[in-house]
C-alpha cells in the first residue's frame, strides 16, 4: 500500500499545534476568570444574605418580645380573643427567628465564622429534654414518639446547644413534620461508635431527593410540600455541626410514602 | 527573597491557575531558574535575574501566546510597582 505524503510541512503542523495551545490557554484563563467573578459574586451575596438576615432578625426579636409581653400579662388583664391571638402571632414571630436563624447559620458555617463551646454533657438528657419539648406537637398530630435511648449519664463532648438545635431537634421535629400518623421512634446505641437514630414511618425521600439532602438550600420534591416553611439549610447545618465533631449523618429510605431513617454517628473518644 | 524572584514565582504560580502542573514544568526548563514544584519554591541562580524573568515570561508565550504574557504583566503588577525602570525586566515593561 502506498504511503501519501503528508498535506502539510512540519512548519504548518507546528503552526496549529502552537494555534490549538493558545486556543486551549485562552479557553482556560476565560474560565480562572469567570470562577473568580463568581467567587466576589458569592463573597457579595452571602454578606447581603447575612445583612439582611440579621437585619430581618432584629425586628422580628423586637415583635417577639412584644407580643411574649401581651401574653404573659405585662399590660395588665386582656381579653381571651386577644391572648389567643397574641399567643398565634409569638409562635409564628418564633417560627420566623428560627428560620432567620437558620439562614444567619448557613452563612456563617460557608463564611468559616461558625465558633463551637465543647465541653463534656449528658447526651441522654439533651436528647430527652428535646423530646419533651416535642411531644406536644407530636401529641396534637396523633404522633407518638418512642423513646430508646438507655439508662443513666452519657457523657459526649462537644457543643451542647448546637447539637440540641441543630442536630437533635432538628432531626426528631423533621420527623414529626413529616409524619402524618405514626410513631417517631429515636434511639441512641454505644459501643465503637454512638450512633443517634430518628426513625419514622412518614412521607419518605425519592431517591431523586436523597441526592439534596444535606445541600444547602437542598428542599425536596415532596417535602416541599408538606413543610412549605423549610428554608432548605437545616440538614445542611446538621451535617456540618456533626462533621466538626468527627462525626457522619446519612439517611435511608426505601422511598416515597414508606418512611425515612437518619443515622448520626459519632466515634467514641 | 529578593522582588525578581518573587515576580517570577508570582508568575509561576499564576500560570499555574490557568495551566496546572505544566506552570510549574515549563518554568523547569528556563535557564537560571530553579523551581521546586512540591514546595512551591522558586530561585533565580547567578547571573541576570531580569533576563532569567524575560526568559521565563517568554517561556509561556512561546506556547501559549499574547495571552500568557498579559497573565504574566498582570501577575507581576503590584510588585512591578516598587521598582525602577532599570529594574524592570524588559518583557513586564508597559
Amino acid at each position: 500500500m502506498a504511503v501519501r505524503p503528508p498535506s502539510k510541512s512540519i512548519a504548518e503542523y507546528q503552526a496549529e499545534l502552537k494555534a490549538l495551545g493558545e486556543e486551549m490557554y485562552n479557553h482556560s484563563l476565560e474560565l480562572v476568570r469567570l470562577k473568580r467573578e463568581l467567587e466576589i459574586a458569592n463573597r457579595e451575596q452571602e454578606s447581603l444574605l447575612h445583612f439582611i438576615s440579621h437585619e430581618v432578625k432584629g425586628y422580628l426579636t423586637k415583635s417577639e418580645a412584644a407580643f411574649a409581653s401581651i401574653t404573659e400579662g405585662d399590660y395588665g388583664h386582656i381579653p381571651e380573643k386577644l391572648k389567643t391571638m397574641s399567643w398565634a402571632a409569638l409562635s409564628e414571630v418564633r417560627k420566623g427567628v428560627a428560620t432567620v436563624m437558620d439562614i444567619l447559620e448557613a452563612t456563617n458555617f460557608k463564611k468559616g465564622t461558625v465558633a463551637y463551646a465543647k465541653k463534656k454533657f449528658d447526651l441522654r438528657a439533651a436528647i430527652r429534654d428535646v423530646v419533651s419539648q416535642l411531644e406536644p406537637t407530636a401529641s396534637e398530630k396523633g404522633l407518638s414518639i418512642e423513646l430508646s435511648i438507655g439508662e443513666g449519664e452519657f457523657l459526649f463532648e462537644g457543643d451542647e446547644d448546637k447539637l440540641k438545635r441543630h442536630v437533635i431537634r432538628n432531626l426528631i421535629d423533621n420527623a414529626i413534620k413529616y409524619t402524618p400518623r405514626g410513631v417517631v421512634k429515636v434511639v441512641l446505641t454505644d459501643g465503637s461508635v454512638i450512633r443517634f437514630i430518628v426513625e419514622d414511618n412518614g412521607i419518605g425521600i425519592t431517591p431523586e431527593d436523597m441526592k439534596n439532602l444535606f445541600t444547602e438550600g437542598g428542599h425536596g420534591k415532596e417535602s416541599i410540600k408538606t413543610n412549605v416553611h423549610s428554608t432548605g439549610y437545616g440538614l445542611y447545618i446538621a451535617k456540618k455541626i456533626i462533621e466538626a465533631h468527627g462525626g457522619r449523618i446519612w439517611a435511608e429510605s426505601d422511598g416515597d410514602g414508606k418512611g425515612s431513617v437518619f443515622f448520626v454517628e459519632f466515634p467514641t473518644a | 527573597m529578593d522582588k525578581l524572584t518573587q515576580i517570577a514565582s508570582k508568575i509561576i504560580k499564576e500560570q499555574e491557575l490557568v495551566i496546572g502542573p505544566l506552570a510549574w514544568s515549563e518554568a523547569r526548563k528556563v535557564q537560571g531558574l530553579r523551581v521546586d514544584s512540591q514546595k512551591g519554591e522558586v530561585n533565580i541562580s547567578n547571573g541576570d535575574p531580569k533576563a532569567t524573568v524575560d526568559r521565563l515570561v517568554a517561556q509561556y508565550e512561546r506556547l501559549f501566546g499574547r495571552a500568557s504574557h498579559q497573565v504574566c504583566r498582570e501577575a507581576a503588577a503590584s510588585l512591578v510597582a516598587g521598582l525602577s525602570l532599570a529594574e524592570i525586566p524588559l518583557s513586564l515593561r508597559a
